[in-house]
């Protein structure tokens, strides 16, 4: 297991630097540079200076070398060129907790409902609760997430006045963000399970519990959920990357200091260091959480487990 | 018993050329799917209402006479009222037809795309699952390192080349890393059917991988295929209106229901129906497929086969 | 208090009147100063409310507070607050801009206008050490200085040297700024620079404290105990992308004057979330630019309406290189077929004004409103052309091509991919497919894209908008000086280069007046290079128990003279 891990680790840091080496080239072959967000035509001389004190004047695969040594020798990122003074890996890191946060409270909310919606309606198939627990889980993905953050603040905090409208900082502000975000997993969760459910209640193993007497209950608890769950891991792989990255959509309307905004503006910016700082990170947790799941498998489903051991 | 004759009865034999006869006509498996998913009313409701938001998109702009990009600034925002059945919008166009326009982009970008990513990643994820080891590493770096390249530079660069923003080049941008999920989605459930005895069996007797993976893996992982492209769809359909949020959706004068509803969010205090009327479109459209992705699933599923 | 009220929306109404009138001596919406409040002259200090602060938002996270760097208006706006620059752009009642003494006592200049001495005032920095004219000499060395590279400087070229000393060619000792003692500020100038004291209030020639700046190298101005502060406020905290909170400086120099305690920015950037945030009543003040949402916060009667035009402009240009658009008389034609009073009033609820010159409103030459002196190009060109499908032939019969309108295919690109562009583009589309017969296609793109689309010269009409840097017109005429092309027009003239010239070194106001407005002449009425549509508008609506909190676009005063009273 141990040699297993280590090797993925391995593939672990060849991605990333396949990742961070295209991303880099790409991002400097789209028109613009970070002083293109002033939209003004700025004078040539200082176009000049400041080039030449970032070391945007270079070739980029010499920029591309320079960068390279300082991540690997450092561990550096560099400095946000959008932000002067602000260290990427800092601002990534700050950010990043923020919508973990949130994000954790939305996908623990979202799980704990959509699984139980859908193991309701499988359980009641084609009766009146599959149908209620259905609607109301398609429900929450039928309107775009904009839609839904704008009536939320609307009637909960202007309307009512129960909530701020905007703001970081206590639990109350998390209240509306976290509501709007968890309908996508509700529904996500709803749906799989309930088509999970539904094909392992057909299996033999679940017959033959039934046929030993072994309470409804158990039966669901132990066999049924356990098997039900194994494709749910799969999409849970990149929540859990998204969980860290934020919503743009979110942040933007409740004014929530996460890292989901710098994914859109780090690009509009033109702000290299960041663009390259975030994706890493994305990256990075990206193929953790990936491996994660793959190890997930082995505990959920015993088969698989065995099949890797005796390889 | 005693008063039947004998000579009403005949010997006919045994014919051994009909021992293999059907005696009903054979019902194959896409026929018997097909039977089964007409019976279940709820999702030939949702076919029904499909067709019938699919033939708008096609005849709905035209039907009561105003062009979708016309503006009219005597006419801005107006209520629906017997002119303008679903009102007018910001430049006084009118919303009936600007949604049905809508509409056709937004239901060919979610198909199309769905689609697209459906095939691209079924075969990916079922390739490297049932090869395993090596192939299947390599296989999911892959698609490691397609999902984490910003997809928004992905978006710019495409632009410029194409140097458009069609229909063609928004799917084009979409499915590029789209297929990814489902690959890996795909990837996920074969890894389990893969261990089952009876593609081991047929592994045993020699049968060819690229039909153990057509005639078992994928037809076994149909349901969750399905039910992932009713997601698919309106995935697409939602990310198309991510962005045109961002502004990087069609160009004017054409125009989709996210941005239409994009637009609309703005103002939704004030004109809630510029934001109804596509939005209902929207989660019409979802709700459907969502139903008929249900149905399918039980036609489709080889073990409720009766 | 329910006459006051009765008196503020009537004057409110009053003021939309006249600037739809077009009459633009523009008034103040809000109630007079409290004095007459109880019959009698009132102590205003027992009046007002006992906790003073005021919760207020900005667009954008600041990028950062080192004054030599960076340039956007969200860092401007907290650093007005919390340093004290030479001199303040304040406004009166009636919202008209006057330039005060800050950090300057006063100042003088030569006979000539090149050499500029000011008398810094007696301050004391938030760690206790006193402000001295080396602080300021110090920030505008710096801005200046090769090595900080800052994206701002060369609002700073008049200065003696600053561009050799910005190129690297000279040292930053080569500066025409030197302070003679530590009271004493002396700036030469390259010539006379009729608009200088105008830079005077620019972040760039801030105070900086150089034992702080060089403590803190690189990370200067990007946390609040990076820096010292010596403005009516200081920055006691700032979460980055969430909120900012400014606290009352009690080492300022006027501190008597600054009542606020407090001040909470919230960052937000969603439209509807900042209104959502005024109605209910978390932010005291919110500019609104939504038609709609104006029209809901008039009718609240707890809240003041200030209208604002902002020194901007929304424009189409066009490739005078373009085998189309090298015609004067297709400019022309493509100038005069849109109805800008249909575009502003109808389709954007009056948020914008219909833009008739290049130079915006609220930009001023010497005491007046340039737009107030200066006669409406575009008015004179649609008047004398009342068919701009006519001039269109007429252009196309010039170039020798078809003259069939319908067989023409015109490509307008959009600098900007937010809604708003969109929406214009949508109605640009359209107008021209009516008014001219012809077929239009829109192109809307990512800036940087469209920027490096117009340098090509790959374009045929371009639409942008540009805000003024300061308050003078040459901040926006001479854009279009073929030295230094500031829009991709590829438009060259003679005179008009001529004329800017001569305006640049005039220290008279009415002989500028007359440079300008024949040079604004030949830019859109003889020769129709650039076409205005809309100057921006803003509406600032502002709970009534806020006082005195400063509205005008260029205006630096901040929150230095607020107060609440009544909250």
């Amino acid at each position: 297991m141990g040699k297993y891990i280590m090797k993925r680790i391995g593939y672990m840091l060849l991605t990333l630097w396949i990742v961070v080496t295209i991303t880099f080239f790409l991002m400097h072959s789209i028109p613009g540079d970070p002083l293109a967000h002033m939209a003004k035509n700025l004078p040539e001389q200082i176009k000049q200076n400041y080039y030449q004190k970032y070391g945007l004047d270079q070739p980029v695969i010499v920029q591309y070398g320079k960068f390279m040594k300082n991540l690997v020798t450092k561990g550096d990122l560099g400095e946000s060129l959008r932000y002067p003074g602000r260290s990427v890996t800092e601002t990534v890191l700050t950010n990043a907790k923020v919508s973990g946060r949130l994000g954790f409270q939305a996908i623990a909310i979202g799980i704990t409902i959509g699984i139980t919606l859908g193991v309701i309606a499988a359980l009641n198939r084609n009766r009146w609760p599959d149908y209620l627990v259905m609607f109301i889980a398609i429900l929450g993905i039928t309107v775009p997430v904009f839609i839904i953050a704008a009536l939320l603040q609307y009637t909960l905090s202007v309307k009512f006045e129960l909530l701020p409208t905007t703001g970081w900082g206590k639990f109350k502000h998390t209240v509306l963000p976290t509501i709007a975000m968890c309908f996508g997993s509700i529904a996500t969760y709803g749906r799989y399970m309930r088509s999970n459910v539904l094909e392992v209640i057909n299996q033999d193993y679940v017959l033959t519990a039934q046929a030993k007497g072994v309470s409804p209950f158990n039966v669901v608890r132990k066999h049924v959920l356990r098997n039900a769950i194994l494709p749910a891991i799969t999409i849970l792989g990149p929540q859990i990357a998204g969980i860290f990255t934020g919503s743009f959509v979110i942040e933007r309307i409740f004014g929530i200091p996460g890292l989901g905004s710098y994914y859109i503006t780090s690009i509009n910016d033109r702000d290299y260091t960041m663009i390259i700082g975030t994706t890493v990170f994305y990256a990075a947790l990206f193929v953790i959480a990936q491996l994660l799941v793959d190890l997930l498998y082995g505990v959920a489903d015993p088969r698989i487990r065995v099949s890797k051991n005796s390889k | 018993m005693e008063g039947i004759s004998k000579d009403k009865f005949r010997k006919i034999g045994i014919d051994p050329s009909s021992n293999e006869a059907m005696a009903r006509p054979r019902v194959g498996y896409w026929q018997d799917a097909w039977r089964r998913l007409r019976s279940n009313k709820v999702a030939m409701l949702a076919i029904v209402i499909l067709l019938t938001i699919c033939i708008m998109t096609v005849i709905g702009p035209h039907i009561n006479g105003f062009k979708y990009e016309e503006v009219d600034s005597s006419k801005i925002n107006l209520k629906p009222n017997s002119e303008h059945w679903f009102g007018t919008d910001e430049l006084g166009r009118d919303v009936f037809s600007r949604v049905w326009q809508a509409g056709r982009t937004s239901m060919i970008i979610g198909i199309v795309g769905a689609l697209i990513s459906t095939i691209v990643g079924s075969i990916y994820g079922a390739f490297a699952a049932y090869f395993g080891g090596k192939v299947d590493n390599i296989m999911m770096r892959i698609v490691e390192v397609l999902t984490s390249i910003p997809y928004l530079i992905i978006v710019i660069i495409i632009s410029i080349v194409t140097e458009s923003r069609d229909i063609g080049t928004l799917l084009l941008t979409l499915t590029l890393t789209g297929w990814c999920g489902m690959a890996r989605l795909v990837r996920g459930q074969m890894l389990q059917i893969k261990q089952q005895e009876y593609i081991m069996a047929a592994e045993a007797l020699g049968v060819s991988p690229w039909k153990i993976i057509t005639k078992h893996l994928i037809p076994n992982s149909l349901g969750i295929v399905i039910v992932s492209i009713t997601f698919d769809i309106p995935g697409y359909i939602f990310a198309e209106s991510f962005l045109s949020y961002l502004g990087l959706g069609p160009q004017p004068p054409a125009t989709s229901w996210g941005a239409l509803a994009s637009a609309a969010q703005q103002n939704f205090i004030f004109y809630p129906h510029q934001l109804f009327f596509p939005a209902l479109m929207i989660a019409l459209t979802m709700l459907s497929f969502t139903l008929l992705g249900d149905g399918l699933r039980d036609a489709l599923d080889p073990k409720l086969r009766q | 208090m329910k006459s006051k009220k009765f008196l503020a929306l009537s004057l409110a109404l009053v003021l939309i009147l006249l600037t739809v009138a077009g009459c633009g001596k523009k008034d103040n919406g809000e109630v007079t100063p409290p004095t007459d409040n109880n019959g009698g002259k009132t102590d205003e200090a027992a009046t007002i409310d006992k906790e003073q602060y005021l919760n207020l938002y900005l667009v954008a996270e600041p990028s950062t507070l080192d004054s030599s760097k960076g340039s956007d208006m969200y860092s401007n706006r907290v650093l007005n607050n919390v340093l004290e620059p030479l001199t303040r752009l304040e406004e009166d009642e009636n919202q008209n801009n006057f330039l005060a003494p800050a950090g300057a006592e006063s100042w003088e200049h030569s006979e000539d206008g090149t050499v500029w001495t000011f008398k810094i005032r007696e301050n004391t920095w938030s760690d206790g050490v006193k402000v001295r004219a080396q602080d300021y000499e110090y920030g505008i060395k710096r801005s200046i200085d090769q090595d900080t590279a800052s994206p701002y400087a060369w609002i700073l070229m008049p200065i003696k040297n600053a561009s050799k000393v910005n190129s690297g060619e000279l040292t930053v000792d080569e500066l025409g700024v030197k302070s003679l003692d530590d009271n004493t500020l002396e700036i030469t100038l390259e010539s006379a620079t009729p608009y200088f004291e105008q830079l005077t209030y620019q972040r760039v020639m801030f105070p900086q404290r150089q034992d702080i700046v060089e403590a803190q190298g690189d990370k200067y101005g990007s946390e609040p105990d990076t820096l010292v502060y010596n403005g009516p406020f200081t920055l006691t905290s700032w979460v980055h992308n969430s909120e900012i909170v400014l606290t009352k400086n009690d080492n300022y120099w006027d501190k008597d004057t600054v009542k606020l305690q407090n001040i909470n920015l919230k960052i937000i950037s969603d439209q509807n979330a900042i209104y959502n945030s005024l109605a209910n009543g978390s932010f005291d003040s919110a500019t609104v630019n939504k038609g709609e949402w104006k029209e809901k916060f008039m009718k609240d009667e707890n809240l003041n309406h200030i209208e604002i035009v902002n020194p901007s402009i929304n424009f189409m240009f066009f490739n005078t290189q373009d085998k189309v658009f090298k015609n004067a008389n297709i400019r022309k034609a493509f100038t005069i077929a849109l109805n800008r009073e249909e575009l502003a009033d109808t389709v954007f609820y009056g948020v914008p004004a219909p833009a008739y010159g290049w130079v915006p409103p609220s930009i001023n030459i010497g005491d007046d409103e340039y737009r107030q002196v200066a006669e409406s190009p575009i008015k004179k060109l649609a008047d004398e052309n009342k068919d701009p499908k006519a001039l269109l032939i007429k252009g196309l019969e010039e170039l020798g091509m078809d003259t069939d309108p319908s067989k023409l295919t015109v490509k307008i690109s959009l600098g900007g991919t937010d809604q708003w562009f969109r929406t214009y583009g949508e109605y640009l589309q359209q107008t021209y497919i009516k008014t001219l017969g012809i077929n239009f296609e829109v192109e809307q793109m990512e800036w940087p894209v469209f920027d490096g689309n117009v340098k090509k010269g790959d374009f045929q009409i371009g639409y942008m908008a540009w805000g003024a840097d300061f308050n003078d017109p040459i901040n926006m005429l001479n854009l279009f000086k073929s030295d230094a092309p500031a829009i991709g027009t590829g438009w060259v003239n003679e005179r008009f280069d001529e004329l800017i010239t001569l305006a640049s070194s005039e220290m008279d106001s009415a002989k500028r007046l007359e440079y300008f407005k024949e040079a604004e002449n030949i830019l859109l009425y003889e020769d129709a290079a650039v076409a205005p549509v809309v100057y921006p508008r803003e509406h600032v609506f502002r709970y009534k128990y806020v006082h005195d909190l400063g509205v005008t676009p260029f205006g630096t005063q901040g929150y230095k003279y607020s107060y609440t009273e009544g909250r």
